[in-house]
């Protein structure tokens, strides 16, 4: 685990246009953000403000336009594609709104395939997942289909899933978007609980009531950060 | 991910989808049990025609027959000599390509009795040599000898086919008298069946049938008794190297040229022309069979890319998610080409197993003929081959296709 306080991954003046025809949508403008390590940050904002682009960028899914995206202490804004996907392989973990679980997989084997991806053998790959399923409170349900499991079940898979090739930065993109009030909170004692672990989390959301949960949040609107908190 | 977890997955992915899996593969199997029982079924007219060729002396064998004399020498055809046993003699001897001479002649047929029962039968007279030129084998006794010819021996030699007429089962035949054109001659020997002792197969073909019934003496005895002269019908040699076939061939019309007094009215004749034809048209058979066949495995793997094109189409968030964890493009191109690998693969090996039944039935209906197909490991592994390389050419593009999807629409496509 990381220092806290060091710096996981940055923004540099990063702009995003995506180009749908003739028409050309800015994302993005010239969004400077730092993240260290041991953050627990709320992404807010209307919805086409940005986050989820802003998210996206640091998480390797995208290119930025322009600008530069630091890494953990690496520019990764020229890298191969064969890299980025060996990035967020290992170094970062996605949790989405409608859970991305594959739904032909068993809790288990849905955890395990980051680590297949990896190159983990067998049975490493086996304890690794296991363990980490055990620490979201699924022990019992390793063995289910996704759609045996409850909304909350799922998305705590997700999250093992996201976890389990100890990334450095984990990025939720309105985790709770698809629960209940109950479940919702629960998964965000989850990430509570995950982050006074050390772990360094980004939620994306546009509830308040998820943004209060986290140590720093950051505004966008219209593509511009229009409030940080700072840490 | 490794390729056999991939074969794994694609395994699972084609048992989660039974009938659409099955209906896939249809085109395949046929494809393949197309491809593999074409091959079978020339490869049994190759081997029966073969046979057939094989039963008339094959490529080895050429022959002396009679021929117009050319225009020019038409004034002196006087001085002509027919073709006798002389000729026969100067080719053995002068001809070293030569091992194996046949002198012969037709004496046209007849009845040939034996007590009550009598047949319809062609007679040759010929000497020992007929045997080894014809590809001929004897089944009881002995063939025609030298010492026959020299004392002009009233001995016969009969076609299996006239032995089953005129004797009954298993009733002794060597030594027995029959009739031929009211002429008695002893029975030494019993010419082997055609097509005996091949591939198990027995009589059928007319040809066959009607090679079974031809029947020999010596050839001093049919000059003496039936035609009255010194004239050979045919003289037929038997070749030792097929490669020197042309000259041999010309060394024996020189040989024959100046013991005709340089008349030409004789012609060498070889088996090379129906080889030929038959190399040809086993060719052209194969190559229409094969097209035929190709086409039906390319609509098979057609339908295999169509398959995988609309099983990505209902997997594009998944592919979002694989690769969101991680999947590099490799790994997803890798992913659907196995899959589309072991459709094909498996209804290759349920083509293989559709041809071995097929050729498997035919070859119970063609088992009297020449024609029943053959089965041989090499053609099975190639089509099942071939079925292999179908997936992987058509899975190609579906598979490149997924593979570059780019992730964030993947994920959001619902």
């Amino acid at each position: 685990m990381r220092q806290v306080g060091e710096c996981v991954a940055c923004l540099e003046h990063v702009t995003k246009v995506y180009s749908t025809g003739s028409v050309a949508v800015t994302a993005l403008e010239d969004v400077s953000v730092e993240i260290r390590a041991g953050e627990f940050i709320a992404i807010t904002g209307p919805s086409g403000s940005g986050k989820s682009t802003m998210m996206h960028i640091l998480g390797c899914l995208d290119r930025a336009t322009s600008g530069r995206v630091i890494l953990e202490g690496r520019d990764i804004s020229e890298v191969t594609a064969n890299e980025r996907a060996r990035i967020r392989n290992a170094r970062v973990g996605f949790v989405f709104q409608a859970f991305n679980l594959l739904s032909r997989f068993t809790v288990q084997q849905n955890v395990e395939l980051p680590l297949m991806y990896a190159g983990v053998g067998r049975r490493e790959r086996w304890e690794r997942a296991r363990r980490m399923i055990e620490v979201v409170g699924l022990g019992d349900r390793a063995d289910h289909l996704p759609q045996q499991l409850s909304g909350g079940q799922r998305q705590r898979a997700a999250i093992a899933r996201a976890l389990v090739n100890d990334p450095a930065l984990i990025f939720a993109d309105e985790p709770t978007g698809n629960l209940d009030t109950k479940t919702g909170g629960q998964i965000l004692d989850l990430f509570s609980e995950l982050h006074k672990q050390g772990r360094t989390i980004v939620i994306v959301t546009h509830d308040a009531e998820v943004a209060a949960r986290a140590t720093r949040r950051i505004a966008l609107r219209d593509g511009r950060i229009i409030r940080d908190s700072g840490w | 991910m490794g390729i056999l977890q991939g074969i794994i997955v694609g395994f699972k992915e084609i048992w989660a989808h039974k009938l659409r899996s099955f209906l896939t593969m249809l085109g395949v199997i046929l494809g393949v049990a197309a491809l593999a029982s074409m091959f079978a079924f020339v490869e049994g007219m190759f081997a029966g025609w073969k046979q057939a060729m094989e039963e008339q002396g094959g490529l080895e064998k050429l022959s002396t027959n009679e021929s117009q004399i050319p225009e020019k020498q038409r004034a002196y055809r006087h001085i002509g000599r027919q073709r006798r046993v002389w000729d026969m003699v100067s080719v053995r001897v002068n001809v070293p390509g030569v091992v194996e001479v046949s002198p012969e002649v037709d004496l046209q047929g007849g009845l040939v009795r034996y007590r009550e029962k009598r047949t319809w039968a062609p007679v040759y007279g010929v000497g020992r040599g007929s045997l080894r030129v014809n590809n001929q084998r004897v089944a009881q006794g002995r063939f025609i000898t030298d010492v026959d010819r020299v004392r002009g021996a009233r001995v016969i030699v009969l076609g299996s086919g006239i032995v089953e007429e005129l004797f009954e089962k298993n009733a002794p035949v060597l030594g027995r008298m029959v009739y031929f054109r009211d002429e008695p001659f002893r029975v030494v020997g019993v010419m082997q069946a055609y097509g005996l002792g091949f591939r198990g197969m027995r009589r059928g073909h007319d040809f066959m049938r009607w090679r079974n019934r031809f029947s020999y003496i010596p050839l001093e005895t049919g000059m003496e008794y039936f035609t009255g002269n010194k004239d050979l019908t045919w003289l037929n040699y038997k070749v030792g190297d097929t490669r020197r076939l042309d000259r041999i061939a010309e060394a024996i019309q020189n040989t024959l040229f100046l013991t005709h007094r340089r008349l030409l009215n004789f012609s060498i004749g070889t088996n090379v022309e129906m080889f030929e034809r038959f190399n040809e048209i086993t060719g052209a058979f194969g190559i229409s069979l094969g097209i035929i066949a190709s086409i039906s495995l390319l609509v098979g793997g057609i339908g295999i890319m169509n398959i995988m094109l609309a099983s990505i189409n209902e997997r594009i968030q998944e592919i979002g998610i694989r690769k969101a964890i991680g999947a590099r493009d490799r790994d997803i191109l890798i992913q659907v080409l196995v899959e589309a690998v072991v459709l094909s693969l498996t209804g290759g090996l349920l083509g293989v197993g559709v041809s071995l039944a097929l050729t498997g039935v035919i070859g119970v209906i063609l088992r009297n003929t020449f024609s029943a197909p053959v089965v041989r490991a090499g053609p099975l592994v190639f089509a099942f081959c071939v079925s292999v390389v179908v997936g992987i050419l058509f899975g190609l593009y579906p598979a490149a296709r997924a593979a570059k999807l780019d992730p964030i629409e993947a994920l959001r496509y619902e």
